[in-house]
């Protein structure tokens, strides 16, 4: 039981950070392309913020879709 | 019974609620974490979404005053006015286009050719100053495609945006309607009440009339 608990306590919490997780590598990778391409700096810094705003808006969209299925399933 | 007791047993014991405390604390942590993003990722994710169609033009805006400048060799502030314009005229002219595609206005459908175009005039702008140029001058394609497909984000996300905002538009709309038709039916319980509390009214005036006209004795023989 203990151990059930700790493991859906991890799994929620993982599902949790995801999307923020997910959207701040994507940002980096992003300001490391753009920087090695030699962009202007303030470009790659707007487009590294926006990429996280994007990428964030979709995960978490995605993520809630997935949570109302389960919640539908259940 | 057998009461073979095992000189380790207080060890293991000890073990064992070492092993629960710390597996305690983890969860606690753990479900504690996952509340903490839970409730503050919807309201990031409310204000990141509203702002994302104004956010996500500003890097092509910025690489277009850039390209003025360096191409056509423009002072600053008109390359940055250049830039914020035309991604103005391009979230405008999205959302608007959008809006034509999807609405029920046939006066708003007929104009969508003439948005059409110029949302493409806008993008074919949009790629010649910054993509067309820069190849030119004898950028990778690499680059090229990168800002390639920056100059099409916030096309998409203008039309996007369009789409939010008509659905916004509709849920307000039905909203308004419940609200409305709320009103009206109080409107009408209220009514039907005084008309049964007058009707009630006029009952018991009536027996109370009759019951005294009934037990008053006349005073005259």
């Amino acid at each position: 039981m203990k151990n059930k608990s700790l493991w859906s306590s991890f799994q929620g919490c993982v599902i949790a950070v995801m999307p923020l997780v997910v959207s701040t590598l994507v940002s980096i990778a992003a300001y490391k392309f753009f920087q090695r391409q030699t962009f202007p700096p303030f470009v790659v810094m707007a487009t590294a913020v926006v990429v996280w705003m994007l990428v964030f808006v979709i995960t978490y969209s995605i993520k809630q879709n997935l949570g109302e299925q389960d919640h539908e399933r259940e | 019974m057998n009461e073979n007791k095992n000189p380790f047993d207080i060890l293991v014991r000890f073990v064992q609620w070492t092993m629960d405390i710390l597996a305690r604390a983890v969860v606690a942590f753990l479900d504690g974490m996952n509340d903490a993003v839970e409730h503050s990722s919807s309201p990031l994710f409310g204000v990141v979404a509203t702002f994302l169609p104004f956010a996500l033009p500003i890097p092509v805006a910025f690489m277009t005053a850039t390209s003025a400048e360096r191409f056509f060799a423009w002072d600053a502030w008109q390359a940055v006015t250049l830039g914020i314009g035309l991604e103005g005229l391009g979230l405008l002219v999205w959302v608007w286009l959008v809006e034509s595609l999807i609405s029920d206005d046939p006066q708003l459908r007929g104009a969508s050719t003439f948005l059409a175009s110029i949302a493409t005039a806008y993008e074919i702008t949009l790629i010649v100053l910054n993509v067309v140029l820069a190849l030119n001058d004898g950028a990778g394609i690499v680059f090229g495609l990168g800002l390639f497909l920056i100059c099409l984000l916030p096309a998409m996300s203008a039309a996007m945006y369009g789409f939010q905002r008509r659905q916004t538009r509709l849920n307000i709309a039905a909203k308004e309607a419940e609200r409305k038709a709320e009103t009206e039916r109080l409107r009408q319980e209220k009514r039907q009440d005084r008309k049964e509390a007058q009707e009630l009214k006029l009952k018991y005036a009536s027996d109370t009339k009759a019951e005294a006209i009934k037990t008053i004795k006349p005073f005259r023989k």
